[in-house]
């Protein structure tokens, strides 16, 4: 277990000595490291399925399960584990604020594979696109300094399997999605 | 602080869904798609371009969720006042 957080420590240094090195990275970095460009993107990517076809509507049931899933998991095992973030054990270069809550595993690498996955489940092509962007969100919180590489990578794994767990109740998922339509019906918000 | 904060992230997440809402909505009428393209773009140039976003807030991620999930359904409602409006300017030959 040491091994592996030494080497995860040592990897973390090796990369973070280019952090603040290039400033057209660092910008680009700055520009989606924050909870809100990838993020938002990503929940527009669902707002476009839900209305472009009928058929895709089960992404907004499938996609909220797994991040609400996604976080009782993180939540739980934060109770258990608690790992200091980069910051606060090493002397490291950061491009972003220093946040408060445990380093393993990355909430924001999980919540952004949570969806991209939900995503890719439903529309593989738009899927694609949302893993790339899922993978340069969670990559720049690990350049930015705030993420040791095993915390993304935990999260990526605990966001990525989440939707496959949800996927599997389709009952559950064709009732909860036939509820929303039939209040967006009732409220008189269809287009 | 947090207000304003919050009114930011609404003003982006409901511009940006009224503008994804017109290319779904699309299909094939260009017009409608370039448009929502652009009412999509810009209040990303907007938000992320006038203030340094990478700053603490005690704004929760449900906080945002909440947010966003308003900003759609007013979305949704300006898209069908718009609808109404011009199918009944349209009607009346206007």
């Amino acid at each position: 277990m040491q091994n592996i957080l030494d080497t995860d420590k040592n990897l973390f240094l090796f990369f973070n000595k280019f952090t603040g090195s290039t400033p057209v990275i660092d910008d680009l970095v700055r520009l989606v490291v924050n909870e809100y460009f990838i993020p938002v993107t990503l929940a527009l990517f669902i707002v476009f399925m839900w209305f472009s076809k009928k058929s895709q509507r089960k992404i907004v049931t499938i996609g909220a399960l797994s991040v609400g899933l996604v976080n009782l998991t993180i939540a739980i095992l934060n109770q258990f584990v608690f790992r200091p973030r980069p910051f606060d054990e090493l002397s490291v270069n950061l491009l972003f604020y220093k946040p408060t809550d445990p380093s393993f595993p990355s909430n924001a690498a999980a919540v952004a594979f949570a969806l991209a996955i939900s995503i890719f489940i439903v529309n593989r092509r738009i899927g694609l696109v949302a893993i790339g962007l899922s993978a340069i969100y969670s990559f720049s919180r690990f350049y930015a300094g705030v993420h040791y590489p095993t915390d993304i990578l935990a999260g990526m794994i605990l966001g990525g399997f989440s939707p496959i767990i949800i996927s599997r109740f389709e009952k559950l998922i064709n009732f909860l999605t036939s509820l929303i339509q039939e209040a967006q019906s009732k409220l008189r918000l269809d287009l | 602080m947090e207000i304003y904060y919050l009114l930011d992230y609404f003003l982006l997440t409901f511009f940006a869904s009224l503008g994804v809402i017109q290319i779904a909505l699309g299909k094939k009428n260009r017009t409608k798609i370039y448009a929502g393209l652009l009412i999509t773009l810009l209040p990303y140039l907007w938000f992320f371009g006038s203030k340094d976003r990478n700053i603490p807030t005690m704004v929760e991620g449900a906080q945002l969720f909440f947010i966003f999930g308003i900003a759609v359904v007013l979305a949704i409602i300006t898209t069908k006042l718009f609808n109404v409006l011009n199918r009944n300017a349209k009607y009346t030959g206007h």
